[in-house]
């Protein structure tokens, strides 16, 4: 798993590429949660790139996103295609997150 | 240029591996899955939810169904006719998957649990599933439609 960061005005857009599972998820929310520390709370995620997605990665975001709401941050999704989307559909996470075509619109959007 | 491509033999339309329980294998679990969905053009969908669905299971016994350290997941693929056929066997706690709660999946992110969806994604991916326990082991037949 690799992450990614860009700010984009004051949002901080996070491309995420390859494995998102039970292996690479804790580093996955150790980098996430020092973003957040360093006051990076309002953050799109890029899964444009990200080739595979498990429930252990799916637990990993839902984590990252009631850290960010204890934060009175925001999260933001983009770039949700394929096979992605289909777990997030099959999860119900499509309809819990705001999903965007492109992380610099989302980005626009959330700052 | 030639075509390095293989004829296909039968030896390709199955494969059996043997997975210790170490969440490093699921590194493992991915490699031998994409070969033999390469041998056996496999779609990517297809081949995607085979291997979701076997790192959920396998997920699980390194999670909460190991007595030891020293368990094995077994896994043997088969392919015929566009049917794919895939039995596991493991030596972990008796664990029944057909017997677990469909999740919650209807509400938002604060009510939001995790628990329950690998077995959600076997359900909706496998298009049949049958499970036995026999001599000390879990074993779980699995048939999708390619």
């Amino acid at each position: 798993m690799k992450l990614n960061q860009k700010k984009v005005e004051n949002a901080t857009i996070v491309r995420m590429e390859g494995r998102l599972d039970a292996l690479t998820s804790p580093n996955f929310e150790d980098a996430v949660c020092k973003l957040i520390k360093d006051g990076e709370i309002k953050l799109v995620f890029d899964l444009g790139d990200l080739e595979y997605i498990s429930s252990a990665g799916l637990r990993a975001i839902l984590s990252t996103a009631k850290r960010l709401k204890a934060e009175d941050g925001t999260i933001a999704f983009a770039n949700i295609t394929g096979m992605i989307s289909e777990v997030f559909e099959i999860s119900g996470f499509g309809s819990m997150f705001n999903i965007y075509g492109s992380a610099l619109t989302a980005a626009n959007k959330i700052s | 240029m030639g075509n390095n491509r293989q004829i296909q033999t039968s030896e390709d339309k199955t494969s059996s591996f043997s997975l210790r329980a170490d969440l490093a294998e699921l590194k493992v679990l991915a490699e031998n899955i994409e070969k033999f969905g390469e041998l056996n053009e496999i779609p990517g969908k297809a081949l995607f939810e085979v291997n979701l669905v076997l790192d959920e299971l396998f997920t699980n016994l390194v999670s909460y169904g190991c007595f030891s350290d020293s368990h094995n997941f077994d896994i043997m693929l088969l392919i015929e006719d566009g049917v794919m056929f895939i039995e596991i066997k493991d030596d972990g706690k008796p664990f029944n998957p057909l017997e677990t709660p469909e999740p919650e999946i209807q509400c938002d992110c604060d009510e939001r649990k995790i628990g329950g969806l690998g077995i959600h994604f076997m359900r909706k991916m496998m298009d049949d599933i049958e499970y036995s326990w026999n001599n000390g082991k879990n074993r779980l037949k699995l048939t999708k439609n390619i």
